[in-house]
């Protein structure tokens, strides 16, 4: 079946294939916003004593009622490693704070650990919160500083 | 996607060839010379459309139809003329 056979006739309104293109179309084409924004990133600390890989506590990244449309989360930006050490940040997002996905990044002698690295979620609701633990295999407080890319959809 | 089904079409009987689908595609199997393929919906397990009644059937052209709802949706097809007709629905 080809979907650019414009002599094929449409049933119903039109409203699943073309609502998924337009979707598509908009992850794709709708413009890159960060959060915090003109700010400095969040701060998420890592356990101290609690053992290696676990996950500290939730730190509030975006609060409810600030991303007022859908949106996706396509990047993060990791703006500041407190120790070298490799991360695992897991971000949550709505009042339950359901999974959203996770990352790593690492610091050691070498390389700092400041980048972009990609991210993907679902379509989250509007005006969810987004939060996030923090994760390393120091396990000694380790902090990182981070900010969202995003995109939104009508 | 399920296999697809061929279902046969009588003249002026709406028949259901999709339940509760939001995407497919419908193609006419047989010719009609006189007349041709009219398709309606209803929300899924609405009533019947009236049999004989194809004042709000839509043509179904020889190359088909796409099925894009935003809602689950049953389809029904009729042909209108003198012959019965065929439909393939993949869905």
């Amino acid at each position: 079946m080809s979907l650019k056979n414009k002599s094929m006739s449409t049933i119903g309104d039109g409203g699943d294939i073309s609502g998924k293109l337009h979707i598509i179309d908009e992850h794709v084409h709708s413009a890159s916003l960060v959060y915090p924004t003109l700010a400095d990133g969040v701060t998420l600390a890592a356990t101290t004593g609690g053992g290696n890989w676990t996950l500290g506590a939730f730190f509030p990244i975006v609060p409810a009622n600030t991303i007022t449309e859908l949106f996706d989360i396509h990047y993060l930006s990791i703006e500041d490693l407190s120790a070298n050490s490799v991360y695992e940040l897991h971000l949550f997002y709505g009042a339950t704070d359901i999974f959203a996905g996770s990352v790593r990044f690492t610091k050691n002698a070498v390389q700092d650990g400041t980048v972009n690295v990609p991210f993907q979620t679902i379509l989250i609701p509007a005006n969810s919160q987004i939060r996030g633990k923090l994760a390393t295999t120091a396990d000694n407080g380790e902090t990182a500083d981070v900010s969202i890319f995003y995109h939104t959809y009508e | 996607m399920a296999s697809p089904v061929v279902t046969a079409i009588p003249v002026d009987v709406w028949t259901k060839i999709a339940t509760a689908v939001t995407a497919g595609a419908i193609l006419p199997l047989t010719k009609i010379s006189s007349g041709g393929y009219v398709q309606t919906i209803r929300a899924t397990g609405g009533a019947v459309p009236t049999n004989g009644d194809t004042a709000e059937g839509k043509t179904l052209p020889w190359e088909g139809g796409i099925i894009d709802s935003s809602t689950s949706i049953d389809v029904y097809i009729a042909v209108t003329g003198d012959v019965a007709g065929s439909v393939r629905a993949d869905l």
